[in-house]
């Protein structure tokens, strides 16, 4: 067992690694450099820019640059961000506790309803609520998540001023309490999480109907039924319990987005978490920032991913057999 | 393209200089004593400005500050010597606002400057600020390694200081723009604090991310990518701001920055689209202003081959031929199918707000048909009926490159684009990721970009750099030995009259030769919200009088009464 896991957690390691290298590169080869935006403006010298570039390093080869960074990274530094002007560990720091807060919501808001809602469905597989949950949640599913943001905040907030139009908090208010103050980023959290939680909730619905339906009609929960159980009881206590293998395999995939952040998402609502701080580090070619992002990414989703396996073992006892033979 | 900045309207530029020509009324050699008015004017104490901004800043280490949010929070927590006026005049130092210097002497021979300290000056950790702190700032800034000022600082031969509140510039030759040199360029830094900071280590220096300046407001807090707040310093020399706060929020998307404006949200917004203009005819709580920029759009010719740049582009050199293909273009119906009122036709490479802009130089005219004959005479005829001229098997066709970061420039590439096929020329539009767009203009490897030009201090001694010969922002490789004498002509003479005729000439010579299509200047569409009360907005940059901004009496709102006032600097011991 122990083996297994130090096997994971290097596996994890050298995906991580790797997986930093290909975008360090992959970014190194495209046009530009973190100092590329300064060519056009005219109030900054070419000596400036070769020197600043020479002090950060990107004039030497990019082997050279990407060897000396995770040597360093190894040592704790993740370099420093040229774009941001501060450490890349102070701003993966100061964004990270973020997208866990909107991620992590998303996720137990779209599972919690999922579930539920595909329960609900294959028990009444085939009615009308049945085939009209499957419309909509499909059509929910196929929705853009750009276009969908942009229209919840334009008609939830914009026209009704039913919530803020972005950002973390009320700015410039001092809250009376820290129920207060609760209830203010909760406001803010609202509108984000509901647009994930839209997109996503139908996909662990289907998921959840389909296990489900698959269940339902073998052997064990023919047997409950003859004993007389209440439906209720044997849709819940026998068939879910056998269905969850599946939406446990699925949560362990939707875990890298806990830290990854959804990009569209935090950008239309400015909200300031990993995923758009991934994209301002390709828009300005800043290398340190991105490897940092995805090397600490990698790192906690390895984590999150052992995180599923325990979870699949506490569910399925096959598993746990399979790990004891 | 990188920054952008805000203006006041011309009949306000016009009636400042008129008013700064008459109360100064004297050259460079006499006493600049202007007296130690206050910044901050009357009006209620208390209120919190909330700026929604597309990004934040990259540094608040004013050497080497790029970006526009950069600048614009530099500007209000550290100071120069003295401020460019509203006239945003360059040459001598008529209509320069006294900041960190209460006083200024030249000497006779105009190669010395002495300026004279503020002694209540203190900075926000409450040292006084010393000449030692000039004399380091000059230091810092001569060094090409850590400022782009260095270039302009060459002439600047050394700086001395007499005691600690008198310091003095000394120069290596007299020339129009000394003063705005030594007093307009250079945001003041604390030595006390920075001395140690070994050369190229600023932007590591723990003042790059809290900086500790002694301007109006104090730095009270970053979040990375977020937020950025400031307080007034109610210690300030010259008189404590109006406004107790100002937060600076990154909201990226346009739709939610303008959202949150009309919200309530946010006070502020500076990047308003033409599309968002409807907003505000049902939020009568934001006023737009629109305000003339320091900002110019053109099509710029490539007048080198972009494969072989030591040869001259087998199109585009041709004068004639960029003169008639000027001519194809109604510049008036792309500006309003693209802009609408939001924009006026651009007249050459300069916008209207600068000083030294000539409105009365002489266009090409549109005039398809004279174009299209210009063309037939140079031999581009539509020998084979495809719809595009050529001449000797090859195709008057060439591409324009246009950053996918700019909705109106790839709109007004599309524009193009129709307007030169109707008169058989072919325009290939080449959309590019905004870096690689860079890459490409510093490479010279174009036909054709769709540029563009902020003129951020608002001097135009970097006209030089961009349409001179050789000049390091000349993407086009235009060149015109007359432009370049009529160009330093215009920097190098001491008489108003005479600059305006030089810089006339040049004008007129680059607009005659072509090199692009003078396209648009922008109007900038600022969203504020009505409860603040403020000056007219400056030119070179609507934050510069931020300390007299104030909120309307009775129409202050939450964030406005719970703001706390910043304590004044303590006292140095």
């Amino acid at each position: 067992m122990i083996s297994g896991l130090v096997s994971r957690v290097v596996q994890a390691a050298v995906v991580a690694i790797l997986v930093a290298a290909v975008a360090f590169f992959v970014l190194q080869a495209a046009p530009g450099d973190p100092l590329s935006a300064l060519v056009e403006n005219p109030s900054v010298s070419p000596a400036l820019v070769a020197a600043e570039r020479a002090r950060l390093g990107y004039d030497r080869p990019a082997a050279v640059q990407f060897l000396s960074y995770v040597s360093a990274a190894a040592g704790g530094d993740l370099g420093y961000s040229a774009s941001l002007g501060m450490p890349v560990s102070r701003v993966i720091g100061a964004a990270l506790p973020h997208t866990l807060l909107l991620m992590g919501t998303a996720i137990l808001v779209s599972f919690a309803v999922g579930i539920a809602l595909g329960v609900a469905q294959a028990a009444r597989a085939g009615t009308v609520f049945d085939r009209a949950a499957s419309a909509v949640s499909l059509f929910l599913h196929s929705l853009p998540e750009f276009w969908l943001a942009l229209v919840l905040l334009i008609v939830l907030s914009g026209r009704l001023h039913l919530f803020p139009g972005g950002g973390l908090e009320t700015l410039a208010v001092a809250h009376s309490s820290g129920w207060h103050w609760f209830l203010d980023r909760l406001h803010h959290l609202a509108l984000p999480a509901l647009t994930l939680v839209l997109l996503t909730t139908a996909g662990v619905a289907r998921f959840q109907r389909a296990a489900l339906l698959e269940v339902l009609p073998r052997d064990f929960v023919r047997t409950a039924v003859a004993k007389g159980l209440s439906r209720r009881r044997v849709v819940l206590r026998h068939a879910w319990r056998n269905a969850l293998l599946p939406i446990v395999t699925l949560l362990g995939l939707a875990l890298p987005a806990l830290v990854g952040g959804a990009v569209f998402v935090e950008q239309v609502f400015s909200w300031p978490g990993m995923g758009r701080l991934v994209v301002t580090s390709i828009e300005r070619r800043d290398y340190a920032l991105l490897t940092g992002c995805l090397l600490v990414g990698g790192v906690l989703v390895a984590a999150g991913s052992l995180l599923a396996d325990a979870l699949a073992l506490a569910v399925d006892p096959r598993q746990r057999r399979a790990n004891r033979d | 393209m990188t920054s952008r900045f805000r203006h006041r309207h011309c009949l306000t530029v016009a009636t400042s200089a008129l008013i700064a020509a008459l109360a100064t009324a004297c050259g460079p050699q006499a006493d600049g004593t202007t007296g130690g008015r206050e910044l901050a004017g009357s009006g209620n104490v208390g209120g919190t400005l909330v700026i929604a901004s597309p990004t934040g800043p990259n540094t608040l280490m004013p050497p080497t500050v790029t970006s526009i949010q950069g600048k614009q929070l530099t500007d209000l927590i550290y100071e120069r010597l003295a401020d460019v006026g509203p006239a945003i005049n360059t040459f001598g130092d008529e209509g320069f606002e006294p900041r960190l210097a209460t006083s200024w002497d030249w000497s006779a021979d105009s190669m010395a400057i002495t300026f004279h300290l503020d002694p209540r000056a203190r900075w926000h950790d409450g040292k006084p600020v010393q000449a030692g702190d000039v004399r380091y700032t000059f230091r810092v800034n001569s060094d090409s390694a850590q400022s782009s000022d260095a270039v302009y600082l060459s002439k600047v031969d050394s700086v001395s200081v007499p005691d600690s509140l008198t310091v003095t510039f000394w120069f290596a030759a007299r020339y129009p723009e000394q003063f705005y040199d030594a007093a307009g360029r250079l945001s003041i830094l604390p030595a006390h604090l920075l001395a140690d900071v070994p050369a190229g280590g600023l932007n590591r220096a723990p003042e790059a991310t809290a900086p500790v300046g002694s301007g109006p407001f104090r730095f009270v807090r970053l979040q990375p990518g977020a937020l950025i707040e400031l307080a007034a310093d109610t210690g300030y020399h010259l008189g404590r701001p109006l406004l107790d706060r100002i937060l600076m929020t990154v909201a990226p998307n346009p739709i939610a920055a303008a959202t949150q404006l009309f919200n309530g949200e946010a006070d502020l917004y500076e990047a308003m689209m033409p599309q968002q203009m409807g907003e505000f005819a049902t939020h009568p709580e934001v006023v737009a202003h629109i305000e003339p920029s320091l900002t110019y759009n053109f099509l710029q010719f490539n007048l080198r081959d972009p494969r072989h740049p030591d040869r001259p582009h087998p199109l585009l050199s041709d004068r004639e031929l960029r003169r008639a293909l000027s001519m194809l273009i109604d510049r008036e119906a792309i500006v309003k199918s693209a802009w609408d009122s939001l924009a006026v036709v651009g007249l050459g490479p300069f916008p209207r707000s600068l000083p030294t802009a000539d409105t009365l130089v002489r266009q090409l005219p549109h005039d398809p048909s004279r174009g299209g004959a210009i063309l037939d005479s140079l031999g581009w005829r539509d020998s084979n009926g495809d719809g595009i001229r050529d001449r000797d098997g090859q195709r008057l066709e060439f591409a324009v490159t246009v950053p996918t970061s700019s909705a109106f420039r790839q709109r007004i590439a599309v524009l193009l684009q129709d307007q030169f096929a109707r008169n058989g020329v072919g325009l290939t539009v080449e959309r590019l990721e905004f870096n690689t767009f860079l890459e490409r203009l510093g490479r010279r490897a174009f036909d054709t970009n769709l540029g563009s030009w902020v003129l951020t201090d608002g001097s135009p001694a970097g006209s030089r750099a961009t349409w001179g010969s050789g000049g390091n922002q000349n993407f086009g490789s235009y060149g015109n030995p007359l432009v370049d004498a009529q160009l330093d002509s215009a920097l190098a003479t001491f008489d108003a009259a005479d600059r305006r005729s030089h810089f006339s000439r040049a004008y007129q010579l680059i607009v005659d030769d072509a090199p692009a299509i003078w396209l648009y200047e922008p109007r900038n569409v600022i969203g504020i919200h009505r409860r603040f009360v403020m000056p007219p907005l400056r030119t070179a940059g609507w934050w510069l009088d931020l300390p007299r901004w104030s909120v309307r009496t009775g129409e202050q709102i939450a964030r406005d009464r719970g703001a706390a006032s910043a304590p004044a600097a303590p006292v140095a011991p």
